[in-house]
């Protein structure tokens, strides 16, 4: 028995020899993705000015996410001048390159091009991505958009927001006599264009799902009412004839229904519309200002702000107006604009607190505040289609400009960096972002 | 000339004008306004392709340009299992996939098959101290408990990774393991914002040669890595810090080869991320 017993401990004492070295690696380092993109190849074709333009806008595209650093041209050892690529990746390595691009751009008889790519892994020597675009030439932007957010997703795993637009509110003119237009762009500023013409004002556009609407307040005939712009007619129509006033609109993820505050006898309570039956339907019924809705992205959830116990709080209901929660609890300061990320796990807000103005985001559930930026005032953040970045519109105090603007977008990442502005012509406010194009 | 137009065709000619006048007026006061029509949709269709022929590349001679060239070794020679993983098979004829109603313009996508290339990283003899080290960009999270929360996390992990890393300490000293974490820290780039980031626990095996290179790796959890694109990234973050040439060869003691001829290392953001 008692050999058995010292049989029993050597057994045991030796479990940890014979065990594989286990290594827990939890530091690492935040550095932008080193990504080499030489000018995709046009031979001798005449489409060297297409193939210069999207290798142009890829390259923008990726260096303004802040998560990619181009290797300037001038380091590359290996000749990138042909329509096939076969990568030396000890070449690739030398200079440091994590990632590598190689493209080409051929037309053909029906004025279109086809554009191919290959994107490589050059430190695990292997090919993660390919494709080849064939489309008309006017629309070599979408192109390399689209490919650009094939490489974003292949390299961080996320869904791209390159192939989307920003509607956002243009304002010229002195405060007593502001213009408030909207305005549609591409989301790095290309194809800006004006959508109304600056008569009455317009508040909150919000793009629909499919990106063919928008929903917006407007002071038309001095009153704010909420309509939808069909941006393929140029139609607009007034969403409802109803006694008080509507604002802040949102469409449903589905797109069929409409949720928006409607203000009556100095009380603002939240209702849906259903698009399609033009069904009415009441969520909130309590003597407070309840505002701002915006649902979550299966649907079944609103957020909303709302001051029903003193200063204006955010809560969270069911799609039915059942079960409001309160989920903000700062102490001390006001939330406002909470709008609810599109992949869920977030909700992003305007905070207020001792006369400065911040964004962030929390949990669903009220937990994980962080504050991504702070200012004078900062409001309205919206989503990128893929959650992983904010954008938002800054004033700066009054008598105060930058850059020659009173007020700007700008865009921050989830994780509080690289802040943005977003290049408009001319002052800027309440953005808002668009899923992709489908 | 209108003179001799009959009165009554006259008359009906302004009355058709002044209800056309009528119209156009009630039709831009009903809507607020009518803007132009706006094309901004463009429609696109998918087909999928065959893999394609690479031709061999041409090598560049840009001597004077690349002063940076002088500071490195030459690049082993490639590795023949290399060269045989270039060579793809002919390009096949395109077969178009059904195609979308196209409204449009459209954009036909096709896509470009994975060629197959060795797993084995390709030995680099590039010193290390040649290479530029990246900046660490200092924390950026800026969380209303941030630092609290950071240190929480971070006891918490070391009680749940000191188990198994004492089993490791039994044979390999606290300094060894130190070293290896700090090199792979260099290397780790670390996927930022993922959705659920504290969940991307990546743990791989490595069989190392006694000269403390890499010999072969392999991501353990394989079904996570073919159905989660989330994982596969941080999977293959990882696996980009074991193929850096930084971490080649891993800081270990040579002397103790038997102990860590298999290795396994686990990839934790956890309490980098902070959310």
């Amino acid at each position: 028995m008692k050999r058995f017993f010292i049989f029993f401990f050597i057994v045991l004492l030796s479990a940890p020899v014979l065990a594989d070295l286990k290594v827990y690696i939890t530091q690492g380092s935040y550095r932008s993705l080193p990504i080499a993109l030489p000018d995709f190849y046009s031979g001798e074709n005449k489409e060297s000015a297409a193939a210069q333009e999207i290798t142009n806008i890829i390259r923008a595209n990726l260096s303004r996410t802040g998560l990619f650093s181009l290797i300037d041209d001038e380091d590359f050892i290996q000749d990138t001048q042909t329509d096939e690529l076969e990568p030396e990746f000890a070449d690739w390595r030398v200079i440091n390159a994590e990632a590598l691009v190689h493209g080409n751009i051929q037309s053909n008889d029906k004025k279109q091009i086809k554009t191919e790519f290959r994107l490589w892994d050059v430190l695990a020597e292997k090919q993660i991505a390919g494709l080849a675009l064939t489309t008309p030439k006017e629309n070599q932007r979408r192109v390399a958009h689209m490919i650009s957010d094939v490489i974003y997703n292949r390299m961080t795993g996320e869904k791209g927001y390159f192939d989307s637009r920003i509607v956002y509110v243009a304002e010229t003119g002195p405060p007593n006599r502001r213009k408030k237009r909207l305005a549609i762009m591409d989301q790095d500023g290309a194809n800006h264009r004006f959508l109304t013409s600056g008569d009455y004002i317009v508040m909150t556009p919000r793009f629909s799902p499919k990106v063919q609407k928008i929903a917006y307040m407007a002071y038309f005939n001095e009153t704010p009412r909420v309509y939808i712009l069909d941006l393929e007619t140029g139609q607009q129509k007034l969403l409802g004839h109803f006694k008080g006033m509507t604002f802040a609109p949102r469409f449903s993820p589905v797109g069929n229904t409409i949720i928006f505050s409607m203000a009556k006898n100095g009380n603002s309570d939240i209702y849906t519309m259903n698009l399609d039956t033009k069904k009415i339907k009441r969520l909130t019924k309590d003597s407070s200002i309840d505002t701002s809705p915006s649902f979550s992205p299966d649907g079944k959830k609103v957020v909303f702000n709302s001051d029903r116990h003193g200063s204006q709080q955010l809560y969270v209901m069911d799609n039915d107006g059942k079960n409001v929660k309160r989920i903000s609890f700062g102490e001390r300061g006001r939330y406002a604009t909470p709008v609810w990320s599109p992949r869920g796990d977030w909700i992003a807000f305007t905070k207020m607190l001792s006369g400065t103005f911040y964004i962030g985001v929390m949990r669903p559930d009220g937990s994980g505040e962080r504050l991504l930026s702070e200012s004078y005032l900062d409001e309205g953040p919206t989503w990128s289609p893929n959650g992983r970045v904010l954008l938002f519109f800054r004033e700066y105090p009054p008598g105060e400009s930058v850059n020659g603007k009173q007020s700007a977008i700008f865009s921050i990442d989830l994780t509080g960096d690289n802040l943005r502005e977003i290049i408009t012509p001319t002052d800027a406010s309440d953005p808002a972002w668009s899923p992709l194009i489908p | 000339m209108i003179k001799n137009i009959d009165p009554l065709k006259r008359a009906a000619f302004f009355s058709t004008l002044l209800h056309l006048g009528v119209f156009a007026l009630a039709f831009l006061t009903i809507s607020p306004e009518i803007t132009p029509l706006i094309n901004l949709e463009q429609t696109i269709t998918a087909d999928l392709v065959s893999e394609k022929d690479l031709k061999p590349a041409k090598r560049q001679k840009k001597a004077s340009k690349k002063p940076k060239q002088a500071t490195y070794a030459k690049p082993a020679p490639k590795k023949e299992i290399n060269k045989n993983a270039v060579v793809l098979p002919k390009k096949e004829k395109a077969v178009p996939a059904p195609t979308k109603p196209k409204k449009k313009e459209k954009v036909h996508i096709q896509k470009l098959e994975t060629k197959k290339a060795p797993i084995q990283k390709q030995e680099d003899s590039q010193k290390k101290g040649d290479i530029k080290t990246k900046d660490q960009k200092p924390s950026f999270l800026k969380s209303v408990k941030n630092l609290e929360q950071q240190q929480t996390i971070q006891k918490e992990e070391e009680k749940k990774a000191s188990w198994s890393e004492k089993l490791g300490e039994a044979i390999f000293t606290y300094q060894e393991m130190a070293a290896l974490r700090t090199q792979m820290a260099q290397c780790w780039n670390i996927p930022v914002g993922a959705k659920n980031a504290e969940e991307l626990l990546v743990e791989m095996t490595l069989e190392v040669n006694p000269d403390a290179t890499v010999k072969s790796v392999k991501i353990v959890d394989q079904a996570r890595m073919a159905n989660d694109s989330f994982f596969r990234t941080a999977a293959e973050s990882a696996l980009r810090a074991i193929y850096n040439p930084l971490c080649s060869p891993l800081h270990l003691p040579l002397n103790k080869y038997e102990k860590w001829k298999t290795l396994t290392l686990v990839f934790n953001p956890r309490n980098i991320l902070g959310f």
